[in-house]
């Protein structure tokens, strides 16, 4: 073991959590004085060997050494005072208190009487931001008050100020603009040399470049390979973070889409902060695949499409102009949306198969007088769903809670088939479900389209699963449309190369 | 994120069925009739007519209470103020009668009197978006302020008793043996109940209860829906005043306190989930008889009255954590 | 949002709103010191003022107590049946005894006993404060009628009358009571790394687990002082009735919470301050004192209260915005 080269080193760790195994035999090195780039599609397992050597999760097996020293991580105390600091993707910092406040949270410096040193904490704070270069934040600044770009700012002083020897970032620059990413570019480089390992977790193509020594590329829990980034090219990168041909998984003769009518029209959407002037049009029959990095904003489209942001968006539907207020007006509207969430905004899981499914269409199994709901015409309706799309449960009555991610998806997916809208929008469709299932449900899009004549949005950051369902593409960068790729166009390099601005 | 507990709930076996679920939700309401049946075996008067029929004449309205939050509570709603909203009742009401002596029109006075007060938790509530319980806790404030207030305004008329027959029956009359309060209970929790778990309304309840957001976005509109479920325990409540006043047979305003944490109580230990969508009129039903069989046990028994509050007080934390136990179990 | 934040992304509008809402207490305190004054003028005195600050004794402290909780995103509505309880028990051992001592220690122990109960159910059995504290104030106000049989039990001794009666310097005893203890926690809030803990803990538990802290011991601490205090609001209870009464206390805890929100602080947590709470307790005294003087009865003020409390959190959502 070399034990003054590399400052972290994972040998063999796993874990699982119930149903799914995060993380399976996960070999990882960093040295000291290195930026490595951590890649890796949502459900990899990037995110649960971060959370273990923060100290948030124990894994099941394998060894995790430290300088040179096997280690237990049993807790996030014990993590700090291990070396190891992490910045969360989302923003974890109190509020209403003040920068010092927040950076010395734990570890505040006392006077001889007991009482917080806050003129020492204050200049401590101030000395660390300075370190940083950093003109605009000040110790007593209210962190409510400061923008986001600030705020990480200040997550990194505080992860810093406890002297790591191994700084974790996950995601730092989804909400940051060019010039601020620079910023943080600087300072990153100017600590690495100083020793320090970096740990930086991204889908940026550009960044690793310009940022990164080494890259490591996980999928499904595994390590895929490790490499030195000056031995190697943006293609290999690509192929290794796009993963294994998935195109047998698709449709092969897509087809092409008859020119026919235009069925949703969006034109100037802007979500102040998030999205700008976006347009596009949607015509019968065809899957428009919308990509984008982390934080452009692509996911936020079909959300405010369907009237669940904040803003209330005019859109021409089916031939009408109409103000999409709430979901009710997208639903009456001829809209449907399945969210990338569906533990949160999809399922309701104390409730069973039957029931979260049948929750759009309630009205047609029911007479209407007193709205009552004939448990037989409701029982047969799923059943009949149940089986179109080979759903797993024992029973229409299971609850939903005991499928797979695939299972749940597709009783989603079935709510909506009954419900039967014009225009189906999809976020993450296939997030976090097995291959075959992906299989299925891109072979039930496709029909949807071609042979329903529905028109389908399928924003997703998938490489692959954009460039294979879809019959045009919509890249998003920082809130805007960049390109309109057609199918025949469209390659894994285009794509990944407009998401990233260029 | 679940940190230190994610490592002890791997090592408890997982509730996989909903049957399994229903059969746990049972445990505790099962153990405490096996408990309340030991001791009304050892205490005589417990199994005699007389008994029951007091039982079944105090039991309507406390059930009248803890069916009318249901609702509301499994879709993680909260009521605090229907003591003191079916105290008011009893005012209202009792004054039409008085006044009038007409039973349709006291009848609806009463119910709307619950009703409008339910509505007005619902705007705070619902419209505005405060927090339900401290909104409902102010609400129970300022209703038996206000309730106090007009009672002794009213002096004179209230020292009268009722006499209005008609209100004496709904609250103490018997239909072959039967007291009518018990049948009007029945028939109110048999509609509710069918309502609950059997048409699109009483979906659309456990939707929100179990996930608003969700909700939400599949174009349910949340805050009227759960605005409604205000005013009905509110109605609800404005009954079981009615009711109270026909039993009573005065106009005081010294009734009704401490019924909406008894009501709460019957609602929680008969299985209804304060982390939403879970329950039913059944299980608040169950609860219903097993708070007041304890009652009645404890009088009995003479242990006073007062401790029966206290016990309540210790029941409600029991309940609320079997119920937590159970839901970190299902959804692991 | 601070106002600050407002001016930067709502506008001048909402900075201006922002201001009067935040500093509303004082505009009202104000406001009713002019109004009451203008009606009766008797208000305006010295010994009213000391009248006042009898009255609102036991609310001042139990609002410190209460506020504690409110700051690390909890709730204690058990506080007013601990008053009640806590001076049963030190009415009890009085009668037994007779010794102040016991008497007074008795009272304290219950107080952080009943409150260490409540915290251990919220920090280690993860159940909400909200329903156990409910759960508290019905299990701990049925004692005490249980015991007290509606019969007031009656406490002659002149340290308790002392503590509400006494003069120093011609200043009633418990201004120097609430001088000493809102001194005590404004340095235990404001200056000590508990103090920050607490808020920090009502902004954000995971930052405050991740950080090292131990969060469920913190949750512990606040319900046991909020106890404590409470405590202490029994034992001068006693002092202003000479008895234990089945009602002693009831209804303090939505006088509590109306304080400590119509101060200023942020209900859901996280934001505050000591001096808020001041103001608060001395909005809801003035507002109590000038409607007695004003003689208008007690179920107007009831009614009142609940829409106060009303306004209160209104404010409060208003100032501070949902929780997220």
């Amino acid at each position: 073991m070399l034990l003054d080269y590399d400052v972290l080193k994972v040998c063999a760790v796993s874990k699982t959590f119930p149903g799914v195994k995060a993380l399976d035999r996960v070999d990882f090195t960093l040295h000291r004085g290195e930026i490595h780039a951590v890649v890796g599609q949502n459900g990899a397992g990037k995110s649960t060997l971060m959370k273990i050597l923060a100290g948030n999760y124990r894994c099941d097996s394998g060894e995790i050494y430290i300088n040179g020293k096997i280690c237990d991580i049993a807790n996030p105390g014990v993590a700090a005072e291990l070396g190891v600091a992490l910045v969360h993707q989302e923003l974890s910092l109190a509020q209403f208190r003040t920068v010092a406040e927040n950076i010395f949270l734990g570890r505040e410096p006392v006077n001889r009487f007991g009482m917080v040193d806050r003129d020492r904490m204050n200049r401590n704070a101030l000395e660390l931001i300075d370190r940083l270069e950093e003109a605009n934040i000040f110790p007593n600044n209210h962190i409510e008050d400061l923008s986001i770009a600030e705020q990480q700012i200040v997550e990194i002083v505080k992860a810093l100020s406890l002297e790591p020897s191994i700084l974790i970032l996950d995601e730092p620059t989804s909400a940051l603009t060019l010039k601020e990413t620079e910023r943080l570019f600087t300072i990153l480089r100017a600590l690495r040399d100083t020793g320090l390992g970096v740990v930086f977790i991204t889908h940026r193509l550009k960044e690793i470049f310009q940022l990164c020594d080494r890259i490591t590329v996980m999928r499904d829990g595994k390590v895929v390979e490790t490499l030195t980034l000056n031995e190697t090219d943006e293609h290999t990168v690509v192929n290794l973070m796009t993963g294994q041909n998935l195109d047998s998984y698709f449709v092969h003769d897509q087809g092409t889409v008859e020119p026919t009518d235009v069925i949703l029209a969006v034109a100037g959407l802007t979500l102040p902060g998030k999205l700008n002037d976006v347009s596009f049009q949607l015509r019968r029959g065809e899957i428009l695949g919308i990509t984008g990095l982390l934080g452009s904003g692509h996911d936020l489209i079909p959300r405010c499409i369907f009237g669940i942001e904040s803003v209330k968006p005019k859109v021409r539907c089916l031939g009408r102009d109409i103000r999409i207020r709430s979901s009710r007006d997208a639903l009456r509207a001829g809209l449907g949306l399945v969210t990338e969430n569906r533990k949160d905004e999809g399922l309701f899981l104390k409730m069973t198969v039957l029931k979260n499914m049948t929750l759009l269409v309630l009205h047609r199994v029911s007479r209407t007088l007193v709205r009552w709901i004939r448990r037989k015409k409701e029982a047969d309706l799923a059943t009949e769903y149940i089986d179109l799309l080979n759903i797993a449960t024992p029973s229409a009555n299971a609850p939903v809670l005991n499928l797979s991610g695939g299972n749940q998806q597709k009783v989603i997916i079935a709510r909506w088939l009954m419900k039967d809208p014009e225009i189906f929008m999809f976020i993450e469709p296939t997030r976090g479900i097995d291959v075959g299932a992906k299989s299925e449900i891109y072979h039930y899009l496709h029909k949807i389209a071609r042979t329903s004549g529905k028109g389908i949005i399928v924003s997703s950051t998938e490489l692959q699963e954009v460039l294979g369902i879809s019959d045009r593409i919509l890249t998003v960068y920082n809130g805007h449309i960049v390109d309109d790729i057609p199918r025949s166009a469209a390659t894994e390099e285009l794509v990944l190369t407009r998401i990233n601005g260029r | 994120m679940k940190t230190m507990q994610s490592h002890t709930i791997h090592k408890l076996p997982r509730l996989n069925s909903l049957s399994q679920r229903r059969l746990s939700k049972l445990v505790l309401p099962s153990v405490i009739v096996v408990l309340l049946g030991i001791i009304a075996l050892t205490t005589p008067r417990f199994f005699s007519q007389d008994n029951f029929i007091g039982l079944a004449r105090q039991l309507p309205i406390l059930g009248l209470l803890a069916i009318g939050i249901t609702p509301i509570t499994i879709a993680k709603g909260y009521d605090l103020s229907i003591g003191s909203v079916a105290a008011l009742s009893i005012m209202t009401t009792g004054y039409i009668i008085i006044v009038t002596d007409s039973l349709p029109l006291a009848l609806l006075t009463g119910v709307l009197t619950g009703a409008l007060v339910g509505a007005f938790n619902a705007v705070l509530i619902e419209g505005i978006g405060l927090n339900a319980v401290i909104v409902t806790l102010a609400t129970l404030t300022a209703v038996r302020g206000l309730d106090i207030l007009l009672v002794q305004q009213n002096y004179y008329t209230f020292t009268e008793k009722i006499r209005h027959l008609g209100l004496l029956w709904v609250g103490k009359g018997l239909v072959i043996g039967i007291p009518v309060s018990l049948i009007i209970f029945t028939a109110i929790a048999l509609l509710l109940s069918l309502v609950l778990g059997r048409t699109i309304f009483g979906r659309k309840t456990y939707a929100i209860g179990n996930n608003e957001k969700a909700a939400n976005i599949l174009g349910i509109n949340t805050r009227w829906h759960k605005g409604l479920l205000y005013v009905l325990s509110g109605a609800i409540a404005g009954l079981a005043g009615i009711i109270a006043l026909g039993r009573i047979g005065v106009v005081t305003s010294a009734v009704a306190e401490g019924w909406e944490f008894q009501a709460l109580t019957a609602v929680i230990i008969g299985g209804t989930s304060l982390t939403g969508g879970i329950g039913s009129i059944k299980s608040t039903v169950t609860g219903v008889f097993i708070i007041a069989a304890i009652g009645n046990l404890m009088t009995l028994n003479q242990v006073s009255g007062y401790y029966q509050a206290a016990l309540t007080g210790f029941v409600i934390i029991i309940a609320v954590l079997i119920d937590k136990y159970l839901s970190k179990r299902i959804q692991d | 949002m601070s106002a600050i934040s407002a001016a930067k992304t709502k506008g001048a509008v909402h900075a201006i709103l922002s201001f009067a809402i935040e500093n509303l207490q004082a505009l009202g305190i104000v406001g009713m010191i002019i109004v009451f004054a203008a009606i009766e003028p008797h208000f305006l005195t010295f010994s009213n003022a000391m009248t006042i600050t009898q009255q609102i004794g036991i609310l001042a402290i139990v609002a410190i107590g209460e506020s504690l909780v409110i700051f690390t995103g909890n709730i204690d509505l058990s506080v007013g049946s601990i008053v009640g309880l806590t001076a049963l028990v030190l009415a009890l051992v009085m009668a037994a005894t007779g010794s102040v001592l016991l008497g007074v220690t008795a009272a304290l122990c219950t107080g952080i006993v009943v409150g260490i109960f409540n915290g251990v159910l919220v920090a280690r059995l993860g159940l909400d404060s909200i329903i156990v504290t409910i759960a508290a104030l019905t299990w701990g106000r049925g004692l005490v009628q249980a015991v007290t049989r509606g019969q007031p039990i009656r406490v002659e001794n002149a340290f308790f009358t002392y503590l509400v009666d006494g003069k120093i310097l011609g200043l009633a005893f418990p201004f120097f009571l609430i001088v000493i203890f809102y001194l005590a926690f404004y340095f235990f809030l404001h200056r000590t790394k508990t103090g920050y803990h607490i808020f920090a803990l009502g902004c954000n538990e995971q930052v405050v687990i991740n950080s090292g802290i131990n969060s469920g011991n913190l949750k512990i601490a606040v319900l046991g002082i909020s106890g404590l205090l409470a405590a202490v609001g029994g034992i001068i209870a006693i002092g202003r009735t000479a008895s234990a009464l089945a009602i002693t206390g009831q209804g303090l805890e939505l006088d509590v919470i109306m304080a400590v929100i119509i101060g200023g602080n942020r209900l859901a947590g996280g934001k505050g301050s000591v001096g808020k709470v001041l103001l608060g307790v001395l909005f809801v005294g003035l507002l109590s004192n000038g409607l007695s003087i004003m003689a208008v009865p007690g179920t107007v003020v009831q009614m009142f209260k609940g829409l106060f409390i009303i306004l209160a959190v209104l404010s409060d959502r208003l100032a501070h915005g949902r929780e997220s």
